[in-house]
C-alpha cells in the first residue's frame, strides 16, 4: 500500500515537473505554429539566470522567477518580430512554415546553447533549495513547490484565455488566423505574445528546474525531447493536454522506475509511439 | 511547384561544386610542401642523438570545445595541457638532443562529435603533420582513437576515459603506441575499495549504475571485488542518464539496509541521488560517488553533507608536498578551486611530465624510440618519484591512491597502505538538518 | 533550336558529370591522407541527404528516421563484424533497414505533417535505448568494437554506395513513382482519388531510401574501432541531412550534393580556424541561410546565373 502510494505522488510531482517543462512548447506550437526545437535552451536560460543572481546577489530562486519570466519572455517577442514573423511572410503555405521555423530554431538551438556556455561555461552547478520533506510520506518540499507553480500557471493561464480580451484574440488566432485577422485581430503581435508567452514559461519553468537538477549549458535538447513526448501525449497546442501529458508521463516513470529503472527511457518512448499511433492528434486533439 | 531547371544553370553550379572539392585537394599539396620540412616525428634519421632540424614541436589534439563534453576540456585534461605547455615554454622547451624545442598546441574542436573527432584526428596526423597527437574526451572517443593513432604510428596516452575492455585489444598487441593513465576499476579503485571496505568491517552493500560502459564495468568489478572481500551485494540496480526521480530506488535500498551504498554514474545523476538520500534522511555507513564525486565543485554544493562521502579517485594535497604545489599552482591557473578533480587532474599532469622526460630520453622526436621509452623506463613525477607503465598501464604502486573520502572539504586518500593521507571515517556522520539555500559557486 | 541546345548543354552536363566520376573514383591513385577522409564524410552526408530527399523532398513528409536506418548499419557491420566479408556486410545492412523500413512505413500511414516527424524523431531514441538494454542484459557491456578496412577501402565503397544511391534517386525522380509521390506531396486525397497507390508509393519509396542510409552507417561502422548506440543512433545524423538538403536546394538532385559537400567543407574550415566561435556561427549562417536562400545555394546559383545572362543579353 506504501509502495503503491508512494509510486502515485512521486509520479505526480514528477508530472508537475514535466507539464512544467512543456506548457511553452505547447503554447508556442498551438498558436505560434513554431515547433521550437530550442525549447529546452530558454529552460537553460532560465536556470542560468537564477543560479547567477542566487550566486552574485543572493536572490531567492522562487523571487527570480518574477525576472526570469519576462526576460525570456522579451527575448521571445524579438525572436518572432524579427525572424519568425519574415519566416511566415516569405512561406508559400504553413506546412511549408512549420518546416522552416522547425529547421530555423535549430540554427537558434545552436545558437544560444553556445552563447550561454561562452557566458557561463561548460560547468555542472547545483546548490540546495528547500532540500526536505514534508508530511509522513516524505514529499519532498521543493518538488511539491514545482507542482504548485504548475497548478496556478495553468489556472492563470486558463483564467488569461478564457477571460481577457488579448485571451479571446489568442484562441481566435488559435483556430484560424485569417479569420481572426479578418475580426481585426493583430494577428502578427498575437502570435508574438504567444511565442514570447511560451518562451516566457520555458525561462520559470528553468528557474524552478534550477532549484531540483544539476544544470549545464548543454541539458537544454534533453529537456525539448521530453516536452515533446508531453505535448504530444496531451495533444499539440492544448495547455490542459500538456499538464494531462506530463502527468501520464510521470506516473509511467514513476511506476517502471520502481520495478526497473533502467526500463524508464524506453518506457517514455513506447507509451508515446503507441499513443502517437493510436490516437495522432493526442490524447485532447480534436 | 516542380520547377524547370535551366541546363545552363545545372552546369554552372556542378562547376562550382567541383571547384569546391577539388580546393582541399590544392590547399592539401600546398600544405604538404610547407610542412614537410617540420615533419621531425617520422623523418629523424636513424642517428638518433643528431638534434632536430625543426625549432618546435607542434602537438595535435582534437578536443570538446563545444558541447556535452565541453566540461572536460574546460575542466579536466584542458587545463592540464594548457599549463604543462605554458610550464615547458617557460623553461624554454623540451630538451630532444642537445636542443631545447618549444611546444605548441594545435587544437581543433570535435564538438563532442565521434565522427568529427576522428576526422580532425586524422587532419592532425595526415595534413597538419603534427609531432605528438594528445587524446579526445571519453571513454568512446579514445577507443576510436587508440586505433586511428595506432594505424598512423602516433603515440597516443589516454586521458579522460579508459576502460578494462581496451585491455583486451591491448592484449593481443594491436595497440603498441596506446599508453592508458587513467585508474582503472580492475587493477586499481575495486580492489582498494574492497580493502577498505573490508579494513572497516562493512559486511553489506547495494551498487547503483548507470547502464552506460564506466557503470556497467564498475559494477561487474565491484561484484568479483566486494564479494572477494566477504561484503555481500544486496542490491544491484540499473539506471539510465535521464533519471528524474530516485526516491523509489533509494527507498527500496532503504528498506535492505545495507552497511554501504555505489554510486557509479556521472554528476547530474549523482547529484540528484545525494539529493534524495539528503530528503529521505537515509544514512548508510558509507557512501561511494562515481565520476564527478572527486570534484571540488561536489563538495561546494553539498557542503557539510559531503562529510564522509567517499569517490573515485583519488589524491590529496597532503598526498605530498609537489601534489600541494601542484594543486596551488592549478588553482593559480583555472582561476578557481572549483572544478580541481580529484581523481584525473594529478594523472594527467603526472602523464605529461612522463612524456616530456620519455621525449627527453629518447632524445628524438621519432615515435618507435619514444614509445620504447615509455614501455621501459621510470621517472619521477608530481604523483610519485617512481612512474612507470605495466603493460601499457600506469602501474597501480604509480598512482597516488585510488579511494577519497571528503573531510572538513577536503578530499583526502584513505587507501589501505602507505598512500593514506588520513584515515578513513566510518561509519560516516548523519546528514546535516537541511538549511537555507547554499549556492555551489 | 531550343531542342539543339537542350541536347548540347545536356551534352555538357554528362560530359562534366563523367569527369567528376572520373576524379572521384581515380583521387585514392593520385593522393592519400586527409582528402580522402574529408571526401568519405563529404560522400558520407551525400548519401545521407539524397536518400532523405528522394523520399522526403517531393512527398513533404519531413522524416527524422535517417539516424535509426544509419544507426542499424553500424550495428550489422558490428554484430557480424569478422563473420562476413565486408561487401556482404554492406548489402546486408542495405537489405535489413529496407525491411524495417517497409514496417516503420506501414506503422505510420496515419501521420501527417509534423506528426511524422515527430514519431520518426522518437523512433531513433527508443531504438537507441533498446540497443542500450539489451546490451546491458544480453552483452554485458555498452559498446561493441569492429574490425576496420583501409582509408582506401572505405572510401571506394562509399563511392560505390554513392553512385547507386544518384541512380536510383534519378530512376524514381523519372519513375511514375517519382510523380506519385509529387502528387501526394501537393494533394494527398487528390492523388488517392486520381488512381494513385499511395499506401504502395509512400511505403515503397520510403523502405528504398532508407536501403543507402542502411549501407552507409555499414561502411562508416568500420572507420571506427568502436561504436557504441549513443555513436550509432546519434541524433545528428537525422538532423544534419534535413539541413543540408534545405541549404543545397531541393529543386533538383545536385542541390542535396551540393549542400552536403558544402556543409561538411565550409564546417570544416571553421572548425579548424575558430574552434571557440565554431557552432555559434553554424547557428547564425544557419537561421541566415533559411531566412535568405528559401530555395538553398542552388536556389542563389540559379539566381545569379540568370543575372549574369540576362547581363550578357541586355546589350544585344
Amino acid at each position: 500500500m506504501n509502495a503503491f502510494r508512494d509510486i502515485f505522488l512521486t509520479g505526480l510531482l514528477l508530472g508537475g515537473i514535466f507539464a512544467l517543462v512543456s506548457v511553452g512548447l505547447s503554447l508556442q506550437y498551438g498558436v505560434a505554429r513554431v515547433l521550437n526545437v530550442a525549447h529546452g535552451e530558454f529552460i537553460m536560460v532560465g536556470a542560468f539566470i537564477t543560479f547567477w543572481m542566487l550566486g552574485s546577489i543572493n536572490l531567492n530562486p522562487l523571487v527570480s522567477l518574477v525576472i526570469t519570466g519576462p526576460a525570456v519572455f522579451i527575448m521571445g517577442l524579438i525572436l518572432h518580430k524579427t525572424l519568425f514573423r519574415r519566416l511566415m511572410d516569405t512561406s508559400p503555405s504553413l506546412d511549408v512554415f512549420e518546416g522552416k521555423s522547425m529547421l530555423a530554431s535549430f540554427g537558434l538551438l545552436y545558437v544560444v546553447q553556445n552563447l550561454a556556455r561562452i557566458i557561463w561555461g561548460s560547468d555542472v552547478e547545483g546548490y540546495n533549495f528547500l532540500n526536505s520533506t514534508v508530511t509522513a510520506a516524505q514529499i519532498p518540499l521543493n518538488r511539491l513547490v514545482a507542482l504548485g507553480f504548475v497548478i496556478v500557471l495553468g489556472v492563470a493561464f486558463y483564467l488569461f484565455l478564457a477571460r481577457t480580451r488579448l485571451g479571446k484574440a489568442i484562441r481566435a488566432s488559435a483556430q484560424s488566423p485569417t479569420t481572426a485577422e479578418l475580426m481585426g485581430v493583430n494577428i502578427h503581435n498575437v502570435l508574438a505574445i504567444c511565442f514570447g508567452l511560451g518562451l516566457g514559461l520555458a525561462g520559470i519553468a528553468g528557474s524552478l528546474l534550477s532549484t531540483l537538477f544539476a544544470i549545464q549549458t548543454s541539458i537544454g535538447l534533453g529537456y525539448t525531447v521530453i516536452a515533446m513526448v508531453v505535448v504530444v501525449l496531451g495533444g499539440l497546442g492544448s495547455i490542459t493536454g500538456a499538464m494531462i501529458g506530463g502527468v501520464i508521463l510521470g506516473l509511467v516513470s514513476s511506476t517502471v522506475t520502481f520495478f526497473q529503472p533502467s526500463l524508464t527511457m524506453i518506457a517514455y518512448y513506447v507509451i508515446f509511439i503507441v499513443l502517437l499511433l493510436s490516437r495522432p492528434k493526442g490524447i485532447m486533439g480534436k | 511547384m516542380r520547377q524547370r531547371i535551366r541546363w545552363g544553370s545545372l552546369v554552372f553550379t556542378f562547376l562550382l561544386l567541383v571547384a569546391l572539392v577539388s580546393l582541399p585537394i590544392m590547399v592539401g599539396c600546398a600544405g604538404d610542401d610547407a610542412t614537410t620540412t617540420t615533419a621531425g616525428g617520422t623523418e629523424t634519421s636513424d642517428t638518433s642523438m643528431a638534434p632536430p632540424e625543426q625549432d618546435k614541436i607542434i602537438i595535435g589534439a582534437a578536443r570538446p570545445v563545444s558541447g556535452v563534453n565541453s566540461f572536460f576540456e574546460e575542466n579536466a585534461f584542458g587545463p592540464a595541457y594548457k599549463l604543462w605547455v605554458q610550464d615547458v615554454n617557460a623553461a624554454g622547451g623540451i630538451n630532444v638532443a642537445g636542443k631545447m624545442l618549444p611546444v605548441e598546441m594545435k587544437v581543433y574542436d570535435d564538438q563532442s562529435d565521434l565522427d568529427t573527432s576522428m576526422r580532425l584526428l586524422t587532419k592532425l596526423m595526415e595534413e597538419d603533420k603534427v609531432d605528438f597527437v594528445f587524446p579526445p574526451t571519453s571513454t568512446a572517443f579514445l577507443f576510436a582513437a587508440a586505433g586511428v593513432a595506432n594505424a598512423h604510428n602516433y603515440i597516443l596516452m589516454s586521458a579522460e576515459g579508459g576502460a578494462t575492455t581496451l585491455e583486451k585489444e591491448m592484449e593481443k598487441g594491436d595497440l603498441p603506441y596506446y599508453f592508458q593513465a587513467l585508474s582503472y576499476s580492475n587493477h586499481d579503485q575495486m580492489p582498494a575499495f574492497a580493502e577498505i571496505l573490508n579494513e572497516a568491517g562493512a559486511k553489506t552493500a547495494a551498487v547503483v549504475y548507470l547502464d552506460d560502459l564506466h557503470g556497467i564495468e564498475y559494477q561487474a568489478q565491484a561484484a568479483v571485488f566486494l564479494s572477494g572481500a566477504g561484503v555481500e551485494i544486496v542490491s544491484n540496480v540499473a539506471i539510465p542518464g535521464d533519471i528524474k526521480d530516485m526516491s523509489s530506488i533509494i527507498k527500496q535500498i532503504q528498506e535492505r539496509n545495507p552497511d554501504v551504498v555505489a554510486f557509479f554514474a556521472y554528476p547530474p545523476q549523482n547529484i540528484l541521488a545525494m539529493q534524495t538520500m539528503i530528503q529521505l534522511n537515509y544514512n548508510p555507513k558509507a557512501v561511494l560517488l562515481g565520476p564527478g564525486g572527486s570534484f571540488q565543485f561536489f563538495a561546494n554544493i553539498f557542503g557539510p553533507a559531503m562529510e564522509g562521502v567517499m569517490f573515485e579517485g583519488a589524491w590529496s594535497v597532503n598526498s605530498s608536498p609537489e601534489a600541494k604545489a601542484y594543486y596551488d599552482k592549478l588553482a593559480d591557473f583555472m582561476g578557481t578551486t572549483d572544478n580541481i578533480d580529484f581523481w584525473g587532474a594529478i594523472i594527467y599532469r603526472a602523464e605529461l611530465e612522463f612524456f616530456q622526460q620519455a621525449i627527453e630520453k629518447a632524445g628524438t622526436l621519432d615515435q618507435d624510440k619514444i614509445a620504447e621509452v615509455m614501455r621501459t623506463e621510470h621517472f619521477p613525477t608530481v604523483m610519485s618519484p617512481d612512474t612507470f607503465f605495466t603493460n601499457g598501464i600506469f602501474d597501480v604502486s604509480s598512482y597516488s591512491g585510488q579511494i577519497g573520502q571528503w573531510q572538513n572539504g577536503v578530499a583526502e586518500v584513505i587507501d589501505v597502505g602507505d598512500k593514506r593521507t588520513a584515515a578513513p571515517i566510518y561509519p560516516k556522520p548523519s546528514w546535516p538538518a537541511p538549511t537555507e539555500t547554499t549556492a555551489g559557486q | 533550336m531550343k531542342t539543339i541546345r537542350m541536347t548540347r548543354n545536356r551534352g555538357i552536363t554528362l560530359g562534366l558529370l563523367l569527369i567528376a566520376f572520373l576524379i572521384l573514383a581515380f583521387l585514392p591513385q593520385v593522393t592519400s591522407g586527409y582528402v580522402i577522409t574529408l571526401l568519405i564524410d563529404i560522400l558520407k552526408f551525400a548519401i545521407l541527404t539524397v536518400a532523405w530527399v528522394v523520399f522526403s523532398g517531393p512527398s513533404g513528409y519531413m522524416s527524422l528516421a535517417t539516424a535509426a536506418f544509419y544507426g542499424l548499419g553500424f550495428y550489422i557491420a558490428a554484430v557480424f563484424s569478422g563473420t562476413f566479408p565486408f561487401p556482404v556486410l554492406v548489402i546486408m545492412a542495405g537489405a535489413v533497414a529496407f525491411v524495417v523500413a517497409l514496417g516503420v512505413g506501414a506503422l505510420t500511414l496515419r501521420l501527417r505533417g509534423v506528426y511524422f516527424a515527430i514519431f520518426t524523431f522518437a523512433l531513433v531514441l527508443l531504438v537507441q535505448n533498446v540497443v542500450l538494454e539489451i546490451e546491458r542484459v544480453v552483452t554485458e557491456t555498452r559498446g561493441r568494437f569492429v574490425d576496420t578496412v583501409s582509408t582506401e577501402g572505405v572510401y571506394y565503397a562509399i563511392f560505390i554506395v554513392f553512385v547507386l544511391t544518384m541512380l536510383t534517386a534519378v530512376l524514381i525522380r523519372r519513375s511514375r513513382y517519382g510523380l506519385a509521390l509529387q502528387s501526394i506531396g501537393e494533394y494527398e486525397e487528390a492523388a488517392a482519388h486520381s488512381g494513385i497507390n499511395v499506401v504502395r508509393t509512400k511505403v515503397l519509396t520510403f523502405a528504398v531510401s532508407a536501403i543507402f542510409m542502411g549501407m552507409a552507417g555499414a561502411v562508416i561502422a568500420t572507420r571506427r574501432t568502436y561504436i557504441d548506440p549513443y555513436i550509432a543512433f546519434n541524433l545528428n545524423t537525422s538532423f544534419l541531412p534535413v539541413l543540408m538538403a534545405m541549404f543545397g536546394g531541393m529543386t533538383n538532385l545536385a542541390g542535396p550534393v551540393i549542400g552536403a559537400a558544402l556543409f561538411t567543407y565550409i564546417g570544416e574550415i571553421l572548425l579548424t580556424r575558430f574552434p571557440d566561435l565554431y557552432m555559434l556561427i553554424f547557428g547564425v549562417v544557419l537561421i541566415l541561410a533559411i531566412l535568405f536562400m528559401p530555395n538553398g545555394v542552388l536556389g542563389l546559383a540559379q539566381r545569379v546565373w540568370r543575372k549574369i545572362r540576362g547581363g550578357r543579353r541586355a546589350p544585344a
